[in-house]
C-alpha cells in the first residue's frame, strides 16, 4: 500500500469518525460566559478567577455526573423504555444507529434462539469493532441487546456485580462471521466485569469451526466512564501462569487477546476511569483451582472408552469426533463430566447442525451412557444410559412457547424419521439427520414413535 | 457581561473542529468536550495574544492539554493496549466493513505514540501543513516530518498483521 493510499485512507477514517459528533450547546454557553480581554489588568483579576472557578466547578460537575451529561435530551425518546435504563450506562446505545450496525437476520435468530426468550431490539444493535481470528479472518463485534432477561447460561457464575440484572433488558457480544451464519454468541453480559465474558471459549457458539474460541479475542462489556480495564488471568494450561492484558476499551466495549486456544480463567478484572481512578474491581478466586480440577477431569475423561452399543447403532458415533472439549463452555463440561456417572468422553463429542429444525447440538457418548448438550433452539444438557440411547428415549423436551413445545432427541441407526402424533390423529414424519431428530411439536402431541436399536417400533410419550 | 463579537464568531466557527481534532487525540468524547471547553476558556482568558490568529493559538492550547491529559492518565497506568488489526485482504464492499475497517484504523491510531497521532491529526485531519503543524506542536518542520514517517511506518504495520498477543506475565 502506497503512502497516498493509506493517507487517504487514514483521512477518510478520522473523518467519518467524527464527521457525526456535534458541539454541545451547554459547552458553548459557558465559554460564551467567559468575556475575552486584551490584557490583564487588576480589573480582569475578579472575573478572571470567577470565571478560572466556573469551568473548575463545571469540569468537576461532569466529572462527578459521568455519563449522564454525555446523554443528549431527546436521544432517549428514541430507545424503547424498557432499555432506558441499560443505555443509560452505555453511551454507545445512546448514538444515532447507522447501516452497518443492523445485526444481520440470521444473526437475530441465532441471537435469540441462544438467550431463550429474549428478543433483539433491532434498533439497539450496535457494530463495535471488529477480531481477527488467525487464519478464519475476521468476525465483527456487535453490540446486541434483549428486550427480556435471558436465562443465564451459566448458572454456575455469580450474580452481576455492576449493571443492574433489574434493568429489563440485556447486553450480549455478538461475534458475526467470518464465516456465513455462523456467530458465537455470549450469554448474559451485564456481568460485565466479571468472568463470563473473561475466558476464551465462554461463548456458545453456532458453528462447527471451533469458532467459538474467538482466536484468543476476549471482550467485555463497560459502562461509561470506564477508559481503561486490566484484566488478570490464570492460564491452567500446560505452563500455569498468570496473565495481564490490558484490552483496548471504546464504545462500551473492552476488547483483548489471550493465546488462542489457551485454557485461562479471569481472577480479577479492574476498570479505571479517566486519570487512572479505579472505578471497580471484580475478584473471581477459585476459579482457577476450579479450573484444575476441571482440567484434570477433561483428561480423565478423555480416557473412557465408548460403550460399543452405541458404536454399533449410531452411525453418529463412527466417525470422527467433529470438535473438541473448547465447543462446549467450561462450566457446560463440568456440569457433564463433574462428576462423570455415565463415563462420558468429552473428546469424543461429535457436533451436529440439524438443518431441517434448525437445531445445533453436540452428542457426547462415553462407556454407560451418552449426553446431548443442545445449543440451538433451546440450551440446555440431558444425559442417559446407553439402554435409554438404544432405546430410542434418549430425548428432551423443551419449554411451551406459543403452543408448542421444541423435541430434540437421539435415534438408532434405522430410523429415517420419527413420527410424532398430532392431536387430530394424524402423524408427522420428523427428519432423522445424524442420528438427530428436532421439532416444534404442538403442546398437545402426546406421542412419538421411532425404533430402538433391536428394530422394534417404540411408542413414547412427550409428556 | 459583554462577549466580544469577535471571540463569539470563533467559538461559533472553530468548536466542531476543535472537539473533532480533540477527539482524535484522546479517542473520548467525554475527553474531547472538556478538552474544547478548557480550549476555549483559555483562548478567552488570553484573547489579546490569541486574537491575531486565534485558530492556531486554540490548536496550540489544545496540543498541550491533550499532553497533559495523556501524562496524568500515564502517571497512574503503565498500559500497554494492543488492540485488533484487521485483516485487509478480508476487505469485501459492503457499509459493515468499511465501518469495521475504520475501527480497526482508529484503533491503530491510538496505539501510536502521542507525538505520532498528533502529527497525523493535525496534518491529514485539521489538514495544517508542516509548518503549521510545528507551529501547533512546538517543534520544527523536520521532527513533523519524521514523526509523520514513523507514524505511516508503523499505521502500516499494525493495520497489516495481527497484533502480537497482548499479554504479559503478571508481576504480581
Amino acid at each position: 500500500m502506497s503512502d497516498e493510499v493509506l493517507i487517504e485512507e487514514i483521512r477518510t477514517a478520522m473523518r467519518a469518525e467524527v464527521d457525526a459528533l456535534e458541539v454541545p450547546s451547554a459547552v458553548v454557553t459557558r465559554v460564551l460566559a467567559a468575556p475575552p480581554r486584551s490584557r490583564l489588568t487588576l480589573g480582569w483579576l475578579m472575573p478572571a478567577l470567577a470565571v478560572g472557578v466556573a469551568a473548575i466547578v463545571a469540569v468537576l460537575a461532569v466529572t462527578s455526573l459521568g455519563h449522564q451529561r454525555a446523554v443528549p435530551h431527546g436521544a432517549f425518546s428514541r430507545i424503547p423504555v424498557a432499555a432506558r435504563g441499560l443505555a443509560s450506562q452505555l453511551g454507545v446505545l445512546r448514538r444515532a444507529q447507522t447501516q452497518a450496525d443492523v445485526l444481520p437476520r440470521w444473526a437475530v435468530r441465532e441471537t435469540e434462539s441462544l438467550s431463550q426468550g429474549g428478543r433483539v431490539i433491532g434498533r439497539l444493535s450496535r457494530l463495535v469493532g471488529a477480531v481477527h481470528l488467525g487464519r478464519y479472518g475476521r468476525a465483527r463485534v456487535y453490540l446486541v441487546v434483549h428486550t427480556a432477561q435471558p436465562t443465564p447460561l451459566h448458572p454456575n457464575h455469580p450474580e452481576p456485580p455492576f449493571l443492574n440484572p433489574r434493568l429489563g433488558d440485556q447486553a450480549t457480544i455478538a461475534y458475526v462471521g467470518p464465516f456465513r451464519e455462523e456467530a458465537a454468541i455470549n450469554g448474559p453480559t451485564v456481568a460485565a466485569g466479571g468472568e463470563l465474558l473473561a475466558a476464551t471459549g465462554h461463548g456458545l457458539t453456532a458453528g462447527p469451526r471451533q469458532f467459538n474460541d474467538l482466536w484468543g479475542a476476549v471482550t467485555s462489556i463497560v459502562p461509561d466512564g470506564v477508559v481503561r480495564v486490566k484484566w488478570v488471568f490464570d492460564d491452567v494450561g500446560a505452563k500455569p501462569r498468570h496473565l495481564t492484558v490490558w484490552p483496548s476499551v471504546r464504545d462500551n466495549i473492552a476488547l483483548g487477546r489471550v493465546p488462542p486456544r489457551s485454557q485461562v480463567y479471569m481472577s480479577r478484572a479492574v476498570w479505571f476511569g479517566a486519570n487512572g481512578r479505579e472505578i471497580a474491581s471484580f475478584a473471581t478466586p477459585g476459579r482457577a483451582a476450579q479450573a484444575r480440577r476441571l482440567r484434570r477431569a477433561v483428561a480423565a475423561s478423555a480416557k473412557e472408552p465408548i460403550a460399543s452399543a452405541l458404536v454399533r447403532h449410531f452411525a453418529l458415533l463412527r466417525g470422527s469426533p467433529t470438535n473438541d472439549a473448547s465447543g462446549l463452555s467450561p462450566a457446560q463440561v463440568a456440569s457433564l463430566i463433574e462428576p462423570n456417572p455415565l463415563g462420558l468422553n468429552i473428546d469424543q463429542e461429535q457436533y451436529v447442525v440439524y438443518s431441517p429444525a434448525p437445531a445445533k447440538l453436540f452428542v457426547i457418548p462415553g462407556a454407560q451412557g451418552v449426553a446431548l448438550s443442545y445449543l440451538s433452539p433451546m440450551v440446555g444438557q440431558a444425559a442417559g444410559a446407553t439402554s435409554d440411547a438404544l432405546g430410542g428415549s434418549m430425548f428432551v423436551v423443551g419449554p411451551r412457547i406459543s403452543g408448542h413445545r421444541m423435541v430434540i432427541g437421539l435415534a438408532p441407526d434405522g430410523n429415517r424419521t420419527v413420527r410424532v402424533r398430532l392431536p387430530g390423529g394424524h402423524d408427522r414424519l420428523v427428519p432423522v439427520v445424524d442420528n438427530v431428530y428436532a421439532a416444534s411439536v404442538p403442546i398437545a402431541a402426546r406421542w412419538m414413535f421411532l425404533k430402538n436399536a433391536a428394530g422394534r417400533t417404540v411408542r413414547l410419550s412427550l409428556r | 457581561m459583554r462577549v466580544r463579537p469577535e471571540f463569539e464568531d470563533f467559538v461559533h466557527a472553530s468548536s466542531a473542529r476543535l472537539l473533532r481534532t480533540g477527539y482524535l487525540l484522546t479517542g473520548n468524547r467525554l475527553d474531547a468536550e472538556d478538552l474544547l471547553q478548557t480550549t476555549l476558556m483559555r483562548v478567552a482568558r488570553h484573547w489579546g495574544a490569541a486574537e491575531t490568529a486565534p485558530g492556531p493559538y486554540a490548536t496550540r492550547v489544545l496540543i498541550n492539554l491533550s499532553r497533559d491529559r495523556a501524562r496524568m492518565a500515564s502517571r497512574r497506568l503503565s498500559e500497554a493496549p494492543l488492540d485488533e488489526a484487521g485483516d485487509p485482504a478480508m476487505a469485501e464492499d459492503d457499509l459493515s466493513d468499511q465501518v469495521a475497517r475504520r475501527a480497526l484504523i482508529m484503533a491503530a491510531l491510538a496505539q501510536l505514540a502521542d507525538r505520532q497521532r498528533e502529527v497525523l491529526v493535525l496534518r491529514y485531519y485539521a489538514d495544517l501543513s508542516v509548518e503549521e503543524t510545528a507551529a501547533a506542536t512546538g517543534t520544527s518542520a523536520g521532527t513533523v516530518k519524521s514523526h509523520t514517517s514513523r507514524a505511516l511506518t508503523h499505521m502500516r504495520e499494525l493495520l497489516a498483521e495481527p497484533d502480537p498477543m497482548e499479554v504479559s506475565p503478571d508481576e504480581r
